[in-house]
Formats: C-alpha cells, sequence, structure tokens
C-alpha cells in the first residue's frame, strides 16, 4: 500500500494531467465543454426539485437545496463506484503495455469525477444564495469531502480489481446502485418514514456518507455519530484495499 | 550497474472466456499438463519455461522465433507488465517499452498536446517534456501539422509523431519488438540514424523479430525462442 501512496506523487501528472485531458476528450468540440454537466443536473436538480417539492407539500425553499445537495453528491459517488468497476477494463491498453502501480489508474478516475463534482457544486453555491445564505457550519464540507474521497478511493480499488477479474460485478453493482438510490433519502426526507421504518436510513451507509455532507451546508453541525460511521467505513475499505492489492495486484494484468 | 536477470522464470495464464470469467465458474489454473491445459474449468496457457539469462550493459539481445514463441510475452515480463508465475526477475534501469508507439495518444488533441500524453506515459517529468518537445516536433517534419488535431493525420504522420516522441528521452534498457521503421525512403532513413543513436545510448537492447538477418546485424546475442523455451544461439 505504502509504495501505491508513494506512486501517486511519483507518477503525479498521470493521473493529474491524463485526467484532465480525459475530460478535455469528453467534452471535444463542445464550446461551454464540462458546463455541459452543470447545465444538464441543473435542468434535472430544479426541475425535480420543483416536482416533489409540490407533491410531498415541502416548501420549495426547504426542499429545493436539500434535494440538490443530495442529488449532486450522489451522483458524484455513484458514479465514481459504476467507473471504477471498469477503471482497469477502460485503461487496459496502459496496463498491459507499462508497469504503473494500479492506484494511479484509479486515481484518474476519481480526478475526473471530482473534476464533474466541482462542476456541479456551482448549482448548489447559486441555490445556497438564492435560499437560505451560507453559514459557518459549511467548513465541516472540507473534512467531509476529504474523508468521502478517501472512501471512495479505497473502495475503487476494491472494486476494480473485483471487477476486472469477474465481469459481471459491474452490471451487479450499477443494479445495486440503482437500488440503493431509491433507499437513501436524497428525493425524500427523513422525517417522511413512517415509525418503524427508521432503519431504511439508519443502517445505510449512502445516508450517513450524504448527511456528512449535507447537514453542514444546510447550516447544521453534522451529528458525531456520522464521523464515527466515515472513519469506520474508511478502515474497512483501506483493510480490503490493502488486501485485494496484496494478493491480486499481479494478476490483474492477466484477468485484462 | 544496468542488468536484467532471469533465474528459471515461467509464467502461464489462464484465459477467460464470457462464462469462466464470470463468478459462477470461478475457475482453478492448472500449472502441469502441457502448455495449453484444457480441463472442464477452462484454459491455461503456459507462455515461458524455465527461462533464465543474464542480461549485462551492452548487451544487443535479439530474440528470434515463430508467432506465439513467447517473445513479445518476455519483453513484457522484463518491462514489468506480467509477474512471472515462478522463478525471479531482477530489473536495474529505467526501461523504455516500444512495443505500442501510440500509446496513449487520441485523435482528438493536437500533435503537440499528444507528445505531452505519449511523454508523461513514458514517465517523463513536465520540465524534460517541455525541454525536448521542440526537437520532437522538429524531427517529425509536421510543420504546421503540430497544432491540428491527430485524427487528420495520415497513419505515416501519426507514427512519425509517435517516433519523434518515444526516441527522445534517454533508457538505460529498451525492449522493441520487431525493428522499427518509419516513414517513406527519405525519412526512413533518418528516422535509422536516430534509433541507432538512441539504441547506442542505451546500456541494453532487447529486440523481438522474425528475421535473422537484421538480428545478426544489431545484436551481439542472439536468443531463439520456441514453445516459451529458449537457448543461445
Amino acid at each position: 500500500m505504502r509504495n501505491e501512496i508513494v506512486a501517486l506523487v511519483v507518477h503525479f501528472n498521470m493521473w493529474f494531467l491524463l485526467g484532465w485531458f480525459d475530460i478535455r476528450h469528453r467534452y471535444r468540440r463542445s464550446i461551454i465543454g464540462p458546463f455541459w454537466i452543470t447545465i444538464s443536473t441543473g435542468v434535472m436538480v430544479v426541475g425535480i426539485g420543483l416536482m416533489f417539492s409540490v407533491i410531498f407539500k415541502s416548501p420549495i425553499q426547504e426542499f429545493l437545496p436539500y434535494f440538490a445537495i443530495g442529488q449532486i453528491v450522489w451522483l458524484f459517488i455513484s458514479t465514481q463506484i459504476n467507473d471504477a468497476c471498469s477503471t482497469f477494463v477502460q485503461y487496459q491498453a496502459i496496463i498491459k503495455q507499462i508497469s504503473i502501480p494500479l492506484s494511479v489508474h484509479v486515481m484518474r478516475k476519481l480526478w475526473n469525477n471530482l473534476i464533474l463534482f466541482c462542476h456541479n457544486i456551482i448549482i448548489v453555491v447559486v441555490l445556497m444564495l438564492m435560499y437560505c445564505g451560507i453559514s459557518w457550519q459549511s467548513m465541516y464540507v472540507v473534512p467531509a469531502l476529504i474523508m468521502i474521497l478517501l472512501l471512495l478511493f479505497m473502495v475503487s480499488i476494491v472494486l476494480a480489481i473485483v471487477c476486472t477479474r469477474f465481469r459481471d460485478i459491474i452490471q451487479i453493482v450499477a443494479v445495486l446502485l440503482q437500488l440503493i438510490y431509491f433507499f437513501t433519502p436524497v428525493f425524500w426526507m427523513k422525517n417522511a418514514l413512517p415509525s418503524g421504518y427508521s432503519w431504511i436510513t439508519d443502517y445505510n451507509p449512502f445516508n450517513h456518507i450524504i448527511e456528512l455532507i449535507r447537514s453542514p451546508i444546510l447550516g447544521k453541525t453534522p451529528h458525531m455519530d456520522l464521523w464515527g460511521f466515515m472513519a469506520a467505513y474508511i478502515v474497512i475499505a483501506t483493510l480490503l484495499a490493502i488486501y485485494a492489492l496484496r494478493r491480486y495486484r499481479h494478476r490483474v494484468a492477466y484477468w485484462l | 550497474m544496468v542488468k536484467i536477470e532471469a533465474r528459471e522464470v515461467s509464467l502461464s495464464y489462464p484465459v477467460y472466456d464470457s462464462v469462466s470469467r464470470s463468478l459462477k465458474k470461478k475457475l482453478v489454473c492448472a500449472a502441469t499438463g502441457g502448455r495449453i491445459a484444457n480441463d472442464s474449468s477452462g484454459t491455461c496457457i503456459r507462455a515461458l519455461e524455465d527461462i533464465s539469462f543474464l542480461f549485462k550493459k551492452g548487451d544487443r539481445v535479439g530474440l528470434i522465433g515463430h508467432n506465439g514463441a513467447g517473445k513479445s510475452t518476455l519483453l513484457k515480463v522484463i518491462a514489468g507488465v506480467y509477474r512471472p508465475s515462478s522463478g525471479s526477475l531482477a530489473v536495474k534501469g529505467t526501461i523504455a517499452s516500444l512495443l505500442d508507439l501510440s500509446l496513449g495518444m487520441d485523435g482528438e488533441f493536437t500533435g503537440y498536446e499528444n507528445i505531452i500524453m505519449r511523454s508523461i506515459l513514458m514517465g517523463i517529468s513536465m520540465d524534460v517534456i517541455k525541454k525536448s518537445i521542440d526537437d520532437i516536433i522538429e524531427f517529425s517534419e509536421l510543420g504546421e501539422y503540430i497544432n491540428m488535431p491527430m485524427r487528420i493525420y495520415s497513419s505515416g504522420m501519426l507514427l512519425r509523431l509517435a517516433f519523434s516522441t518515444c526516441t527522445a528521452f534517454h533508457a538505460d534498457i529498451i525492449l522493441m519488438d520487431e525493428w522499427l521503421s518509419v516513414g517513406d525512403a527519405e525519412f526512413s532513413k533518418k528516422a535509422e540514424d536516430r534509433l541507432m543513436k538512441y539504441i547506442n545510448k542505451a546500456s541494453i537492447l532487447v529486440m523481438a523479430s522474425h528475421s535473422i538477418e537484421l538480428v545478426n546485424k544489431m545484436c551481439n546475442r542472439i536468443l531463439h525462442m520456441e514453445h516459451g523455451k529458449m537457448s543461445e544461439v
């Protein structure tokens, strides 16, 4: 694992610059480029936000920011998890030609999605200014985001390795994520759950992750438990990643 | 001290099809039973068998053998892509692998950007790239085209760009799959000079080839590979 982390520094340009090139490639020959992602997410978030605030009879100034933040964080997490599964398959030409520690490829993908996430944050900032202002609690976003990135990095390493060997898991993960979306309070609020159903959110790691970053933006101090949960997830994912790397790092090239 | 030392390196790898790649059939690779071991659980290819050698500074190694004899696999083992299933391999020195010249290049980007992308994949730092980029552009003779997207290049132009980039940075060990010949008659001569200079600066060259004449001309050590086994000629 130490080698893999050192590699991220040594091969900095291999994920940082090539990751930029990936994004530029995606929006090549488009005038506003990656800001299309801001527009498409913005349209979707405002559209669904308005509709659901009517259906759920919640005030728009409360529901729209809540939904927007949750949805944008969810998009980031779920896209990264989906992409993680096919990372090595996508970069197989490189993996089969030159020897670079695998974490560099994982980092390149994560960096890709982080760039897109940053484009979406514009929407959050605009909505906050429109509806509720920015409070001092927002500073919790920084440690929260760092923890989320760390967790995603570790989870991505594990998924990338496993999915290269068993290609069906790529599809399984995609289906599961779709399902999890509905069980995670993104477009519905926790207090809408009937009594006796709170376990749906209490034991849902995705809820913990999203809540950790959503509550400070909405001006609340995140619950202490959330930090604990997050730390636990990171420890578990890191152990799994260390195990997967140690055991299968050298097998990945054969599986491609 | 630059060297490549292999001790009893063997390599076998499983071939997964859509069925055996899935969870349903987790297969165990049978290491025994010939080069292609077929059993109910899947196919396992024995690409290298008990290969030992020591390449030192000044060695110009030519690997000859039929298709599928294991030449390219051996190059990839030296490059660190495949780890041997058994045996040990020690490589000291920086490696330039010229197995796929246009690796990482992309038609949507300009020639200039592609030089950067290709160089980064070779592990070259930005400072060094910036210092060498004018020389690369000049050698490739692409002129104004360097600022055009690469998708409009002819295949010859693309190869010239890739070749110029790949041979621009010094490495201790050069791995080559077949001799590189690039472009039309005139450029080809120029490219050959550059390649010779590039190789002469390196400590070790390992080149796979089908042509015995070429290997005789270029190399001071010739190794013959057959069915994954190696013998010195």
